[in-house]
């Protein structure tokens, strides 16, 4: 052999001994520093992890607003319509119409202001989850057109996996809440006939509230109404009727039923949201 | 004359290790490179398997249910159902049967996904749901495809999963 053939093989092994090295090194060192070995695409992978990583929260904020806005449905009609007492007053914890003087129906825009605040604090209570995971975002709440709707401030923002890479999730919402608050507009109806049952014999009354009741229940159909504590239709005007000129109601929508856990049993049921109110005759 | 005996090895050596050397690096490079090639299909691979999964359990999770046998579900998602059925209710064994008969796909001969739903009943005791509670599905449990998070009536986070279990 040459030497010039001698120095072209030294020289080839040298510098794939140099490269084998050079390149031994640079991966022993990642792995003794115990870094993963991060190969082409794998940010784009963890990216689109993150993306459904975000749908899983925006899942988990609607399902919160659902509940919640069941719930303020049960509150709502457990309160008669207002935010908490009545302007005209409370009978025994049933939120009044009407006294002597004034009228107190709640209007539609009550209605809805109402069951936005009860809605506020309920959904509140479930953001605490999801604060929990460093998710925050802060609300306005609006009700239109029978939803309840959450317009979030702030956007859910996704940034530790990936550098130089962040998602930023609007948690925005819109509720179906899909309970008619024209029934009230049907009760305000039942009220104001049953009005004119005092300019009637005194004995008379209770037929009197009695017809008007199968009247309205005859017009609206899905509505059912029962006196004093909502557990039936044969309940009796009470005894201290007389005295006290105050009748409690109670009506439900025979075809809306809502999920409702009751904290004190610890169980959980379908149910129907009990109108409750009390009107003076 | 071919030279001394120390310049003959000397010959036939430096090729040699040449080679060796050569092939040594190629094969590093390829496992490198090739390795890394594998993996990233793995990943792929695994990655759209996952995000099939996941827009699965969203979308049943979503979904109303409409039972034909207990019209009192219609108009409520999975999720509401589920929602209710981790707490213990007079119910229960309605809520379940729907939502077992509800999710469960038949993917082919062999696998079919279903839905767990893990939570905290009165008494704060793990519970499964109740397809969970089938013995003869639970020995064919296969894997914990996805899982995900909704919240409960009470306030509390339930872990649903997507699972494959394999039929008998």
């Amino acid at each position: 052999m040459n030497k010039k053939a001698v120095m072209v093989i030294t020289l080839m092994v040298v510098g794939v001994v140099i490269a084998f090295i050079a390149f031994s090194v640079v991966n022993l060192s990642d792995d003794l520093a115990g870094k993963s070995v991060s190969y082409i695409g794998a940010k784009e992978l963890t990216i689109a992890r993150l993306q459904m990583r975000s749908q899983e929260d925006l899942l988990f904020v609607d399902q919160s607003a659902r509940l919640a806005a069941y719930k303020s449905v049960f509150n709502l009609a457990d309160l008669g319509g207002f935010r908490a007492s009545s302007p005209c007053g409370v009978y025994d914890n049933y939120n009044l119409w009407n006294n002597k003087t004034d009228k107190c129906y709640p209007t539609k825009t009550e209605l809805g202001e109402a069951l936005v605040n009860d809605f506020r604090f309920n959904f509140n209570q479930y953001r605490s989850l999801l604060q929990k995971r460093n998710l925050l975002a802060s609300y306005t709440y609006f009700y239109k057109d029978g939803d309840i709707i959450g317009v979030a401030d702030t956007n859910f923002i996704y940034d530790k996996p990936v550098k130089d890479f962040i998602l930023s999730v609007n948690p925005s919402f819109r509720e179906k809440i899909d309970f008619d608050f024209d029934v009230f507009n049907g009760l305000q109806e039942f009220i104001v006939s049953i009005d004119k049952c005092p300019e009637l014999q005194q004995a008379s009354i209770s037929q009197c509230v009695q017809t008007r009741m199968t009247q309205f229940t005859m017009k609206y159909t899905n509505i059912n109404m029962t006196y004093d504590d909502c557990k039936g239709t044969d309940v009796k005007i009470p005894d201290d009727f007389d005295t006290k000129g105050v009748l409690k109601f109670c009506a439900i929508v025979q075809d809306k039923k809502y999920p409702l856990y009751n904290a004190d049993l610890k169980v959980a049921g379908l149910n129907h949201p009990l109108i409750r109110f009390a009107v003076t005759i | 004359m071919f030279g001394s005996a120390k310049g003959q090895i000397q010959l036939y050596l430096d090729p040699l290790i040449a080679i060796a050397l050569i092939v040594l690096f190629l094969g590093f490079i390829y496992l490198q490179f090739g390795g890394a090639t594998r993996s990233i299909q793995g990943q792929v691979v695994e990655f759209k398997e996952e995000l099939d999964n996941e827009e699965f359990l969203l979308g049943l999770l979503k979904s109303p249910i409409l039972d034909k046998d207990s019209k009192i579900f219609a108009g409520f998602s999975l999720a509401d159902l589920i929602a209710m059925s981790v707490h213990r209710t007079e119910f229960e064994a309605d809520v379940d049967a729907v939502v077992y008969n509800s999710i469960k796909r038949k993917t082919d001969a062999e696998w079919r996904f279903i839905v767990n739903a893990e939570g905290y009943t009165k008494g704060y005791q793990y519970y499964p749901s109740a397809a969970f509670r089938d013995p003869e599905l639970v020995k064919g449990l296969r894997s914990v495809v996805s899982e995900t998070q909704i919240p409960s009536l009470d306030g509390k986070e339930i872990k649903v999963s997507l699972v494959l279990i394999k039929k008998k």
